[in-house]
């Protein structure tokens, strides 16, 4: 690339995959987690898992463990508003009727704990090699559609929209999103 | 797919310079075997080791067509073969020397210059009875597309991975790393290059504010 040394480039924008993932939880919850990529749509669903640490990355780590949609909690939202951003996140991602999980490192887009789509009962009949090619092809899929998704995220935050509108609204969600979670907590109760 | 090659983890990896050789020749096959895994020296201190082995067990080092190449996937693996003292072992047996040397010069204190030797002499001597503990991790090398998925996320064994790779293949690897993509993508164009170089962490908050303020 002959941009400098690539290690300490790969450390100071590792900032950019975090940033990745809180983009892509706040485009699920605005768009509904639909996205069209190259290779066909695809569906995100945040999991029951979800880390998130301070921007320069240098902070304890908060992870938040929740049965289901561990980014709808209360810890979540704070955690955003005093200033954090997703660091790991454990992702349901679906294309027709094929189904992956994996939880994203967001600092170095590693993969973590993935499980690919079951065998169809066709590639179940087929020999040893055909099914390794079928496994490698599903892990390359995964990594695919990690790369649209991030290219996706690329396109806004590379573009002069980032500042003017997209990181605003990303700001007023987690305002409004803190401030929601601020009513329930005070909301008189009913009995 | 077995256990072994299973990529339960993984970090991404480019070919970023260098030309691979042919996955088809027995040139392919040698540069395995010569960096193939061999066992840790037991007459010497060393506590790691790691070499190539195939994916079907961790004792074989007999590189085929077969078992290495699945087209359009090369698959091989890293052995590490690591022996590691405790700590409360390496203490306590410190500890006993230290006894042993206060009673025999009959002396209240160990000089420190003793203590370090003491701790050396104990650290080597547990270091040759332990067993080595070997460990296993995939690779997985898309030839056509210049990728290679290295199955294993530790520090430690990446360096050593890749050490190896570049070593055995006369190639260069980066990891794909979400600057890596970035650029990768960018094709080279140095406008989208200067504007990735250019990005800071955002401020989500503020960025609210501040176009709140502007719109004012």
């Amino acid at each position: 690339m002959g941009t400098g040394d690539p290690a300490a480039l790969a450390r100071d924008k590792a900032f950019l995959g975090r940033e990745f993932l809180t983009w892509l939880w706040y485009r699920c919850e605005v768009d509904g987690g639909e996205f069209d990529l190259r290779d066909g749509p695809v569906a995100v669903l945040f999991n029951d898992y979800v880390s998130l640490v301070s921007q320069d990355g240098e902070s304890k780590e908060e992870s938040i463990v929740r049965r289901a949609s561990a980014h709808r909690s209360p810890e979540a939202r704070t955690a955003l508003l005093s200033g954090k951003v997703v660091s790991l996140a454990k992702l349901e991602i679906a294309r027709g009727d094929r189904e992956w999980r994996a939880t994203v490192v967001g600092e170095s887009l590693d993969l973590r704990s993935v499980k690919t789509p079951p065998e169809n009962d066709e590639t179940r009949e087929e020999n040893k090699e055909a099914r390794f090619v079928a496994k490698v092809e599903a892990y390359e899929e995964l990594a695919a559609i990690l790369d649209g998704l991030y290219g996706r995220f690329l396109d806004v935050r590379l573009a002069p929209e980032w500042e003017e509108r997209e990181a605003p609204a990303m700001g007023e969600w987690i305002r409004a999103r803190a401030a929601a979670t601020a009513r329930i907590a005070v909301a008189p109760s009913t009995h | 797919m077995d256990q072994k090659t299973d990529l339960a983890s993984f970090r991404r990896y480019r070919i970023a310079a260098g030309t691979p050789p042919d996955h088809r020749a027995e040139a392919f096959l040698s540069r395995l075997e010569k960096h193939r895994f061999t066992p840790l020296d037991d007459a010497i201190e060393e506590d790691e080791r790691a070499g190539w082995i195939t994916a079907e067990h961790i004792l074989d080092t007999r590189f085929t067509f077969e078992k290495v190449v699945h087209d359009p996937y090369v698959l091989f693996a890293l052995r590490i073969d690591r022996r590691r003292v405790s700590r409360a072992l390496l203490v306590a047996h410190v500890r006993i020397e230290e006894e042993a040397f206060r009673r025999a010069t009959g002396s209240q204190r160990v000089p420190a210059k003793k203590r370090k030797e003491i701790r050396e002499q104990v650290r080597d001597r547990l270091i040759r009875e332990t067993k080595p503990v070997p460990a296993s991790y995939p690779a997985i090398w898309a030839i056509e597309r210049g990728v290679v998925y290295f199955g294993n996320l530790a520090a430690k064994a990446n360096d050593e991975f890749r050490l190896r790779f570049e070593e055995t293949f006369d190639v260069e690897l980066e990891a794909l790393t979400p600057f890596a993509i970035a650029s990768v993508r960018s094709g080279g164009e140095a406008a989208e290059i200067d504007r990735l170089l250019g990005t800071s962490p955002t401020k989500f908050a503020e960025a609210a504010t501040s176009a709140a303020l502007a719109a004012a």
